[in-house]
């Protein structure tokens, strides 16, 4: 498959932190991606800023090669018109409204974004200037989608700070983009927002890439979301109860075992969203008066998901597709 | 819509989007800035014409060429440009496919126009506060007014080299300091700071024996030059 996006042994500093030191940075990463949906997981701290700001075209790599259709995007216009990105500041040209940048928009790229389409509409007569942060980053995220024939879609964090923004929505664009032969780079440092969104997941760590794999192979380090809950309970109190919270339509499964020696019998709540099995649990709790002695998410955490990906050895980007 | 019909109003847009972006940041700022130092300038005014009405409207506006049309032009340049790299100040209209060049090219361009307008409005008002309504006025005004008006546009030309180097454009304090620094002899290190030519065409000392004629030819000529270097610089 040809590759899209490559960076080759690249050394950068993302441009977050103006005047100061970078938030993070890239130590000779090499990475070769193809059309699809990529979850780069990590924290800012471990340049996946300083990806989505080069491979944007924003800022210059100090060492290495950055290319986006074969082009280098920070000396290449051409590439750019076919780059959409969504960095961590938003950065829109001062215009009187919303609908005044999506016309200059279209009159640069013969596209005009659809705000419509990620339930933004309301945000078209406001000012820019005006936005809040999180609504000027949603905007963004609707210019970038709207990219025509796209070579790459990079979204620092979309899920975090952009306002209104429909996930399931937005997935499904990512998806025709990716389907149309975009590579869409979504930079996460949530397991779960990688696991939802991508076919591929890339772990960086400190500025280095640690591992690739598709998503399916991660298996369980990508699970959806689980709640864990100890309870006074025991005998048909405790199968009740985990009876009850399994026919909340929020709970995907409910796994318990009875605390020995007086222990609290532990309930494992498997759901979609954490949130779902979070009220399910509530109203569970109220209804069978239940008292609750402790509650704990099960989420894979970024760091465990490196610790675990470490020790099962993930292969590194396969040979084939790093050329 | 045709292929050739859908290009041309993006083609357009390229080119103007810099200008509409300086346009639009050219603002309430911006022009608070050009009345205060209008306010310095009729104040330096004031002063010299109560140290001698003879004379006055010369050096009020030499010291006005020396101070404050550098500092307003700073400021403004600061407010249009930003407080970053030349470059990234583009970016916002870059990151759609504009060659960064073209945009800095009209942002600059706005920022020239807002400077040549600060600087003929304080040089202005300086000559009207020195002359305190006395003749003389109108004949000076037309006379000085251009010159300072090219004067802060070259200042805006080579303040924007100045944002396209260092980090967050603080290469525009480095130019400034220069200018101060060299732009105030008469010898070949003046030639290339928009000081020497303003003070030269304003009455002060000629550099190398310059002739007027020459010096406003030079400083057009470093207007025209530095916008052309700041917008080169920043890359497609």
């Amino acid at each position: 498959m040809t590759a899209v996006l490559e960076l080759g042994r690249v050394h950068a500093e993302d441009g977050q932190a103006e005047g100061a030191r970078a938030l993070g940075a890239l130590h000779g990463v090499t990475l070769s991606l193809s059309a699809g949906v990529h979850a780069l997981l990590g924290r800012p701290e471990d340049g996946t800023l300083a990806v989505c700001e080069i491979a944007s075209g924003k800022r210059r790599a100090r060492v290495g090669t950055v290319r986006v259709g074969g082009r280098d995007p920070r000396k290449s216009a051409a590439a750019r018109r076919r780059i959409g990105a969504v960095l961590a500041r938003p950065d829109l040209p001062e215009v009187p409204t919303v609908s005044a940048l999506l016309d200059l928009v279209a009159a640069l790229r013969g596209a005009r974004p659809d705000l419509e389409r990620l339930g933004l509409g309301s945000l078209g007569e406001r000012s820019p200037a005006s936005l809040r942060a999180d609504e000027a980053r949603a905007v963004e995220l609707a210019i970038a989608l709207a990219t025509p024939a796209p070579l790459l879609v990079a979204l620092y964090e979309p899920f975090g700070a952009v306002a209104q923004v429909d996930r399931g929505e937005l997935r499904a664009v990512c998806l025709e983009l990716a389907a149309g032969g975009a590579c869409v780079l979504v930079a996460t440092s949530v397991p779960s927002d990688a696991a939802g969104m991508a076919d591929r997941v890339h772990l960086l760590e400190h500025g280095e890439l640690l591992a690739s794999d598709a998503v399916a192979s991660l298996g369980d380090l990508l699970e959806p979301q689980a709640l864990v809950l100890w309870i006074d309970a025991d005998g048909e109190e405790l199968r009740g109860f985990a009876a009850a919270l399994g026919e909340a339509p929020a709970v995907r499964g409910v796994a318990w075992d009875r605390g020995e020696g007086g222990a609290p019998a532990v309930i494992t709540v498997h759901a979609a969203e954490v949130e779902g099995a979070a009220l399910a649990i509530a109203d569970t709790v109220r209804a069978r008066r239940a008292r609750v002695v402790a509650l704990w998410s099960a989420t894979p955490a970024l760091d465990a998901l490196r610790v675990a990906a470490r020790a099962r050895h993930l292969r590194p980007w396969p040979a084939a597709e790093r050329a | 819509m045709s292929g050739v019909a859908a290009t041309r109003p993006a083609a357009a847009g390229r080119w103007l989007a810099g200008a509409a972006l300086a346009r639009q940041r050219i603002g309430a700022p911006v022009l608070a800035v050009a009345l205060l130092g209008a306010l310095v300038a009729a104040a330096m005014g004031a002063v010299e014409r109560g140290h001698g009405p003879v004379g006055a409207p010369d050096r009020s506006v030499l010291v006005v060429a020396r101070l404050v049309v550098p500092l307003v032009s700073f400021a403004i340049c600061g407010a249009v440009l930003g407080r970053v790299r030349l470059g990234d100040s583009a970016w916002c209209v870059a990151r759609f496919g504009v060659p960064r060049r073209t945009v800095t090219l009209g942002l600059v361009g706005g920022a020239m126009a807002a400077c040549a307008a600060a600087a003929a409005l304080a040089v202005l008002a300086a000559l009207a506060a020195a002359y305190g309504g006395g003749p003389g006025l109108a004949h000076d005004a037309v006379a000085t007014g251009w010159i300072a008006a090219l004067g802060g546009a070259s200042y805006a030309a080579c303040l924007a080299v100045g944002h396209g180097m260092l980090r967050l454009g603080r290469g525009r304090f480095l130019v400034l300091g220069l200018d101060f620094l060299f732009g105030v002899g008469e010898g070949a290190l003046a030639v290339i700071w928009p000081r020497s030519h303003l003070e030269s065409l304003l009455g002060g000392s000629p550099v190398l024996e310059l002739t007027q004629q020459a010096s406003s030819v030079i400083l057009g000529a470093l207007a025209l030059g530095a916008w052309i270097v700041a917008a080169w610089r920043t890359g497609d």
